[in-house]
């Protein structure tokens, strides 16, 4: 074995091992192991988005296939109502999801033509039809469509 | 059997689709655990080609047929290399400690990167953007659903990105029933574990294994700290290093310009290309370079051996995309000459903010310091850190394209994209010549070049 290979072996072994103490604290407690997250997001850099997964998931069951959702948020927040689309549409496969925002931009004539609402956030002041269902993450809504 | 498990297990079938091509007794040197990682890879690669063109001429997928399938071109594969022998790493002389130990620290950050998934710490939201409910849709649909990714409001899917991660994930979530999203995320320690795995027997075939070991495992630290830190589980990124990693050290090897070494480099360059946008750079970086240090890449066989697999997974890709008037080719960020070069330095300067947030910027400083303690002396051994610096520029110019949100487009993007950097930086450092090996036992191969070895 060459000295300059035993250089190279030393010096990355010895580099590895920097980045490798490095990670270990940027890892959350090992005894988190022992629960499962509630949603895939907890700990990431996208935790905001963790209560309107929760949500969304928990509403899966009561808005039926084919059905006209919009998923927005309260207070109304149309740049979190931009990204709560895109979970309605992941986590709703086989439901009509329409948009309550656009680039960032509310966009309520469109969110008028969905039937049943996802409530991200506080239950809203004008309780948009009939309650379906609540949680810490939210409510869900099915509103008569004229 | 619960689906997340059994999403997971599908992935265990891309070593099966490969494995007629991994036997080829030319591909004997690599040991056991190295050959089912690459028969991964290029099983990866034929499985997705497949379902591609089968979305393309309308047949529904199958996993029975899709794997056999793939089984079947490995095999078509393997009988066009012929014969082809390999010979055998002479013994070690000395006890592998530095193998021992590099494989440990391997072990351990693969372990970390499980460790974050499994927590919720490491996934990206592009999973839940877009990488999976494309895979969702096109798995319920049992093909490249068009219908969807033209539907209105589902312009933010990127129709035009590449379509080997939603081929896998489709595949995965055809065999468990549903898309479970948590399992999803483990494609990003999978991913790790099989660089870890693939790395050393890659690195070391010709070479100093105890270097290999090391500098495996520098990469893979490199790979896991950056991926944890930018969050990169269930999205692309992860799959996509792992075809570049590969690929690279291939064209990196003593032996890169025999046909067996050729197909397989142009198989995981087809990977890559397949795998997200920026492959392509990478391909057409790395087939560049490779060519200028070795004239027996020029050859026509030798370039078709490394350049065909990609055409062809992206050429089916651009006729489905235009067969279904989806898109032409990648839709990217504008006419590719119109920059805003006055955003220069803002984005250097970003970039050197994002980049040296990370450890203080070790995983690209530690690579370039081992490089200042073993100069290269083999033409090939500049291939990755010269690919490294072509993706390094790329990034620049994808990033001179825009001016709006571009702090906030580089603060979420740069992070990830450089990653491959750092690692191709880190592969760079291998030392070139083996003291404990033999010449390549090489036979005539109907593949094999004038003036080979």
């Amino acid at each position: 074995v060459s000295s300059q290979e035993r250089r190279v072996t030393a010096a990355a072994l010895a580099g590895a091992a920097i980045l490798l103490a490095l990670t270990l604290p940027a890892l959350p407690p090992l005894r988190q192991l022992r629960q499962a997250p509630a949603t895939p997001f907890d700990r990431s850099l996208a935790r905001h988005l963790a209560p309107a997964f929760a949500l969304i998931e928990a509403a899966r069951p009561v808005l039926p296939p084919a059905a006209r959702v919009t998923v927005t948020s309260e207070p109304l927040n149309p740049i979190l109502d931009n990204t709560t689309h895109r979970l309605g549409v992941a986590l709703l496969p086989g439901r009509d999801v329409i948009p309550a925002a656009l680039m960032g931009a509310s966009r309520p004539e469109l969110a008028a033509q969905a039937e049943y609402v996802v409530v991200v956030g506080r239950p809203p002041a004008t309780p948009p039809g009939e309650l379906l269902l609540a949680c810490p993450e939210g409510t869900v809504w099915r509103r008569k469509l004229p | 059997v619960r689906p997340g498990a059994l999403f997971v297990l599908a992935f265990a079938l891309l070593p099966v689709c490969g494995a007629p091509l991994l036997a080829h007794p030319a591909f004997g040197r690599y040991g056991l655990l190295c050959r089912t990682v690459l028969s991964a890879g290029a099983g990866a690669v034929v499985l997705s080609l497949l379902m591609t063109l089968g979305a393309l001429s309308g047949a529904a997928w199958g996993i029975p047929w899709l794997v056999v399938a793939a089984m079947a071109v490995s095999l078509l594969l393997r009988v066009c290399l012929g014969q082809e022998a390999d010979g055998r790493d002479a013994p070690e002389q000395r006890p592998a400690t530095a193998r021992r130990l590099g494989n440990a620290v391997s072990a351990a950050c693969v372990a970390a990167s499980l460790h974050a998934t499994l927590t919720a710490a490491a996934t990206s939201a592009d999973l839940l953007l877009f990488w999976g409910p494309k895979a969702q849709a096109f798995a319920a649909a049992r093909t490249i659903d068009a219908a969807y990714m033209r539907a209105p409001f589902h312009t933010y899917l990127h129709a035009d990105y590449p379509p080997l991660v939603t081929n896998l994930f489709a595949f995965a979530a055809m065999l468990a029933g549903r898309f479970p999203w948590g399992a999803a995320t483990l494609t990003f320690p999978l991913a790790m574990a099989s660089l870890a795995a693939g790395l050393p027997g890659l690195l070391g075939a010709g070479r100093p294994r105890q270097a290999a070991a090391a500098v495996s495992c520098l990469a893979v630290a490199s790979a896991c700290l950056m991926g944890i830190t930018f969050n990169v589980a269930g999205n692309g990124d992860g799959i996509l290093l792992f075809f570049e990693a590969c690929a690279a050290a291939l064209l990196a090897s003593p032996d890169a310009s025999r046909p067996s070494r050729l197909l397989l480099a142009g198989l995981f360059l087809a990977g890559a290309a397949s795998a997200k946008v920026e492959g392509l750079a990478f391909v057409l970086a790395a087939v560049a370079l490779f060519a200028i240090v070795d004239r027996r890449a020029r050859q026509p066989r030798a370039a078709a051996l490394l350049l065909l697999p990609t055409g062809v997974c992206l050429s089916a890709w651009f006729a489905f995309g235009a067969r279904n008037r989806i898109f032409g080719f990648y839709e990217g960020y504008g006419p590719l000459l119109r920059l805003h070069r006055e955003s220069l330095g803002l984005i250097l300067r970003t970039l050197a903010g994002e980049l040296f947030a990370v450890a203080w910027g070790l995983p690209f400083l530690l690579p370039i310091a081992l490089l200042l303690v073993a100069p290269k002396a083999a033409r090939n051994g500049w291939i990755p850190l010269f690919t490294a610096a072509s993706l390094a520029v790329f990034f620049v110019f994808t990033y001179l394209h825009s001016n709006y949100l571009l702090v906030e487009w580089i603060h979420w993007s740069a992070g990830r994209i450089y990653t491959p950097v750092a690692v191709l930086l880190a592969l760079g450092a291998m030392p070139a010549n083996a003291s404990n090996t033999s010449v390549p036992n090489e036979t005539a191969s109907p593949m094999r070049e004038p003036g080979g070895e």
